[in-house]
């Protein structure tokens, strides 16, 4: 290392200098010769710039380059710089020196493979950046709009920043805004970009830019090889993550790293172990790089930062060293076996140890571990459950044993993290149960399979409380825990007692059979093992095959990204209909503009994909569901899906669950017969019930489908004339019938069960899909079964709609909501005394609002005749409405009217056109009951 | 003038605060720069129906579709025509960003706690609860404005009470 020189010196040159330029001005010929001679030994001295002042150095280096070029306003950026150095070195010539012995630190470490790149990457982005904007702000101080290309450039090249924070960026784009406008002479912005610049840049001070004085105010250096081994901790999180997803694995470089803790275990307050460490890292360099391993290593790390964690927070750390020793000696003394080893050992632990019975209450840890916990428990869960039912079908798959194998162990993992004993206790035994099964002494299905979905569900009702817990609601473990575990503990002998699959105990006379021994056949048309398994698979593989590399990004940063792409479109689309552009006779510019065109719009579809995601997780959900309420009922089902690779927007698929649980309960409790008249019917003993998910023109399908007695239609048009629904003779069409099922309240059972015959679900499911924008549909035969599709929009964020004018303003209605639009004819409108206007339209009577009466809008189109009807249909009422024209049909994305506004009733939102202006959305829906409060 | 630092959030080092500084017709006003996002241009402006008449409408400010305030309405001053001077100041008020147009902006302005003299009392003049206090500089005479509790106080509330079942703010055309 070639040492700095030291800050005196540097001072001292830098005085020399400053003098200098400080009598002078950029025309003076000598001191400039002056100023140049003095350069380039100051230069030499910077090289390498001391640590603490490396910023200031390395604008000034960046000025002085600039200055000898002589560029324009080299100069005063040259001064600039100079000052800054200055006091930047006067400020803190003792912290300079210890940082530069950091920093020797550093480069002693910087042998090792696994040093955090990322982490110096970040670093120097950031560096980068805060160079930048010193370079920007001191370009600012004397604007000129030759300046104004190079600032942009600058600009721009920050902007591309992948991880440029949100605020940053804001502030740079609005730098560049300025920048713009002072270049087309109408603003003089060079104060507000100075600020602007001057709050980046503390902004950036506060990321942990290079002047953060964060550090400078920590005395001692004893902070730093924590935080530096806790980044490194997530280095080797992201490295065995990364080596998991690989065929064959490298694992030496974390072996390595276990090495290197174990010779610095002292300074890590872990120097028991230094021993324990060396001799895990021999145990386990001789096991194979598989799973297991990654684990181990895994589990060792998270306890590793937790540790650390806790020793930076002051506290001695002693919390998870217990543990720390006992995945340590775990490993050592079970040569990597991990099932088999601790099971027994901590089976015993746990039967001894009846503490852990006890019901937990209340959680220590804080809300960001809490949060990611609670964000990343659920995919474990979905993960175990799907694993389970598909063992259950197939009892003998590895892949999928060892996939809930590994779901079980994370949750373990992650609830350990957080000390949440009762999660822990759980997803133990489960993985002891688990691991029985691995070595072939039992088969997960029956009820060991009920053992393990039990487990796993009290697991989910944990995890709830858990979030409750977060919300500030007090945590308490559920009531039946001890009885679950307890049951998971002493699977040999399965109580015969026990019942309900959920923790909900409602006392459905369990099916008898279910208690007997494993393997007996079951009774509610589980398909036996191995036999229907794989139609019922149908194109699902063993997870590892399809397993890819994903990261975790918040919908924030995602929705602001697809923003910007929204912003691009339009902007692209703004410029390429430019004239000039269009009818080019320029060669190169046409094609490089259809070039620009395909990617632009390439982009945009990538963007949109972002928010899709598959259907896949709520059809296993299904899956579950379905499996639960056949067991509960006593009907036999089996239960199938396809097309689950369908991808629809997430927030739909969020949504959807809850209508596809009722459907499902509804096909079970009233489509599908009993078994015993199925079979007098000649159907198959078990129900067929069929999810399916498809695209269809622009919507995506998701149909469920079940060869039951169908719907009854008399029995429904019945039910409707004694509630007054039909009048007597009136007679209603086959479709208009179907859809009364989902009238609220409306219910053909003869007897409500526990699971339906409300007459609320039906009720739901039209709700929740017309909520999104969607349809449902019914289509059943008498005898054959039901189908019941629901039609729903690709994405939330676009709607397909008709752009409406009326006076001076675009407005947008959802196309899917309207009817039919026509010109009236001569008499077709007709006014009610008192009670507004109706259109006569194909016999019928259709009450008329104006839009712009009801938006108040000068200069609108009053003679009806010489406007358009749209007819809006909603929940079977029909509207028509009043607008001076339509101007076309498109998609458009919906956009909040800003937070500043409250929720606008009949407006669902603005749309930007192409022409960059902002159109309102109307909702036709809150459209309607206003005009009709009127 | 304890209150009043901190009222206007923010300090800079030396205790002097910026204020981006604008005109409506002849009085002059202050904004706490850290609440300023950006000026823009005046752009087009999408009415927005049966909103208070100071809700000019929203624009599209790079994506994000944002509420237009007239201060002109809000303070009960005579309409102008929109002139070339005419911009829209985009404040962001924790997160929530509007736009509130002014006549003209003028500069960037440091005033130490020194400068800045309490609100002298207005009687029932309107205008005195967004003001924070009187900046001085030179002969001038700054109104600094609380432009959180132009916007959001009064603002809301008046919005809310739009939704209500006797609404209804527009005459029939």
């Amino acid at each position: 290392m070639n040492s700095s020189a030291s800050p005196q010196e540097i001072l001292a040159e830098l005085e020399a200098l400053s003098t200098v330029l400080a009598q002078a001005d950029e025309d003076d010929r000598e001191s400039y010769e002056k100023a140049i001679s003095l350069l380039p030994r100051l230069l030499g001295l910077l090289k390498p710039p001391p640590a603490v002042v490396k910023k200031e150095a390395q604008a000034l280096s960046r000025a002085a380059g600039k200055f000898l070029r002589g560029r324009r306003g080299g100069f005063k950026e040259l001064s600039g710089a100079l000052d800054r150095l200055i006091i930047a070195l006067q400020k803190a010539p003792a912290v300079a020196a210890s940082q530069a012995e950091g920093e020797n630190e550093d480069a002693a470490r910087g042998g090792d493979t696994t040093t955090s790149r990322l982490d110096l990457l970040q670093q120097k982005e950031l560096e980068e950046l805060c160079m930048d904007i010193d370079v920007l702000a001191g370009l600012v101080e004397d604007l000129q709009p030759s300046f104004v290309p190079g600032m942009l450039n600058i600009l721009e090249r920050n902007l591309g920043r992948p991880s440029l924070p949100r605020t940053m960026e804001e502030r740079l784009s609005s730098v560049r805004d300025h920048l713009l406008r002072f270049e087309a002479g109408e603003e003089d912005a060079g104060e507000t970009i100075a600020e602007l610049l001057r709050l980046a840049r503390e902004d950036l001070a506060s990321f942990g830019g290079p002047d953060n004085e964060g550090n400078e105010a920590v005395p001692g250096g004893e902070e730093t090889p924590l935080e530096r081994e806790l980044e490194r901790l997530d280095e080797l999180e992201a490295f065995l993550l990364c080596e998991e997803g690989k065929e064959k694995s490298d694992l030496s470089p974390a072996l390595r790293y276990l090495e290197e803790l174990a010779g610095g275990a002292e300074t890590l307050a872990l120097g028991p172990f230094s021993g324990l460490l060396s001799e895990t890292r021999r145990v386990l360099s001789a096991l194979p790089a598989n799973h297991e391993l990654i684990d181990h290593l895994l589990a060792l790390k998270d306890l590793l930062q937790r540790h650390l964690r806790s020793l930076l927070d002051g506290e001695r750390g002693e919390g998870c060293l217990e543990e720390i020793r006992e995945i340590l000696e775990d490993i050592v003394s079970h040569g990597g076996s991990p099932a088999g080893g601790k099971c027994s050992r901590e089976e015993t632990v746990l039967e001894e140890d009846h503490e852990d019975f006890e019901l937990q209450e209340g959680i220590e840890a804080n809300e960001e571990e809490l949060a990611d916990f609670i964000a990343e428990a659920p995919e474990d869960i979905q993960r175990v459950e799907t694993a389970l039912l598909e063992l259950e079908k197939n009892p003998t798959s590895r892949e999928w044993l060892n996939e809930a194998f590994r779901g079980f162990h994370n949750l373990k993992g992650s609830a350990g993290f957080l000390n949440l004993k009762d999660m822990v206790n759980v997803a133990h035994a489960a993985e002891n149960l688990l691991a029985e099964a691995r070595e072939g002494k039992i088969e997960l299905i029956g009820t060991y399979a009920d053992l393990a979905l039990e487990s796993l569900d009290l697991l989910k009702e944990m995890l709830r409380r858990v979030e409750g817990f977060k919300r500030g609601r007090g945590y308490r473990s559920p009531e039946n825990y001890p009885r679950v575990l307890k049951n998971l503990l002493s699977w040999k002998r399965p109580e015969a007692g026990h019942s309900g699959t959920s923790g909900e105990e409602k006392t459905v006379p369990a099916p008898t059979s279910r208690a007997e021994a494993p393997g007996s056949e079951e009774v509610k048309g589980e398909p036996a093992p191995g036999e229907k398994g794989r139609a019922i698979l149908g194109g699902t593989s063993p997870p590892q095959v399809s397993r890819e590399h994903f990261i975790k990004v918040s919908t924030r940063r995602l929705d602001g990204l697809i923003d910007v792409v929204g912003e691009l479109v339009i902007a692209h689309s703004m410029v390429a209909q430019e004239e000039e552009l269009r009818f080019t006779k320029n060669p190169r510019l046409a094609k490089n503009l259809s070039q620009l065109s395909k990617i632009v719009r390439e982009l945009q579809e990538l963007a949109m994909s972002l928010r899709m995601v598959s259907l896949k997780s709520t059809f296993q959900k299904m899956a579950r569901a379905a499996r639960d309420l056949s067991v509960r009922s006593g009907i036999a089902v089996e239960f199938t899906y396809s097309g689950e690779d369908t991808e629809i927007d997430r927030n739909v698929v969020e949504e959807i669950a809850n209508p596809l649980v009722h459907m499902i309960r509804n096909a079970i409790d009233h489509g599908i017969e009993p078994p015993e008249e199925r079979r007098a019917l000649g159907k198959p003993e078990a129900g067929r019930l069929h999810l399916r998910g498809y695209h269809q023109g622009g919507s995506v399908i998701v149909e469920l489908e079940d060869d039951g007695r169908g719907i009854d239609h008399e029995k429904v048009l019945a039910k409707a004339r004694s509630l007054g629904l039909v009048r007597e003779g009136e007679e209603p069409s086959r479709e208009e019938v179907l859809q009364f099922i989902f009238r609220e309240g409306f219910s053909t059972a003869d007897k409500v069960t526990d699971i339906s015959g409300r007459g609320v679900g039906m009720d739901v499911v039209r709700r929740t899909v017309e909520a999104l924008r969607g349809r449902v549909e019914v289509h059943s035969v008498p005898g054959r079964g039901t189908r019941i599709a629901l039609r729903l929009p690709l994405t939330l964020a676009i709607i397909d709609g008709m752009v409406t004018r009326v006076a001076e303003e675009n407005y947008i209605l959802p196309s899917i909501a309207i009817l039919e639009s026509f010109r009236p004819g001569p008499g077709q409108v007709k006014t009610v005394s008192g009670r507004g206007e109706v259109i006569l339209s194909r016999g019928e009577l259709i009450p008329l609002f104006r839009l712009h009466r009801l938006f108040a809008l000068r200069g609108a189109v009053e003679d009806p005749y010489r406007a358009l009807i749209l007819v809006l249909g909603e929940n079977g009422k029909k509207c028509g409405l009043l607008v001076d024209d339509i101007e076309g049909q498109q998609q458009v994305v919906i956009k909040p009217l800003g937070e500043g506004l409250p929720r606008l009733p009949g407006v669902a939102g603005g749309a930007i056109m192409g022409s960059g202006r902002v159109a309102l959305i109307l909702d036709p829906q809150e459209l309607l009951a206003l005009a009709a409060r009127r | 003038m304890e209150v009043l630092t901190t009222e206007m959030g923010s300090t800079g080092k030396a205790g002097t605060n910026k204020y981006l500084t604008f005109s409506l017709d002849q009085e002059e006003y202050g904004l706490d720069i850290l609440k300023v996002k950006e000026i823009i241009g005046l752009m087009e402006i999408t009415k927005v129906p049966r909103m208070p008449d100071f809700v000019r409408g929203v624009i599209n400010l790079r994506g994000r579709i944002i509420p237009v305030i007239e201060l002109r309405r809000k303070f009960g001053m005579p309409e102008r025509e929109d002139t070339r001077e005419t911009c829209i100041v985009v404040v962001d008020l924790d997160g929530v960003n509007m736009g509130v147009v002014v006549d003209r902006v003028s500069e960037v302005l440091d005033l130490v706690p020194e400068d800045i003299e309490e609100t002298p009392e207005f009687g029932a003049s309107l205008n005195a609860e967004f003001i924070t206090g009187m900046g001085k500089s030179g002969e001038r005479v700054i109104m600094l404005l609380d432009i959180g509790k132009v916007l959001l106080g009064e603002e809301l509330a008046s919005l809310a009470r739009l939704e209500g079942p006797g609404e209804s703010p527009g005459d029939e055309a």
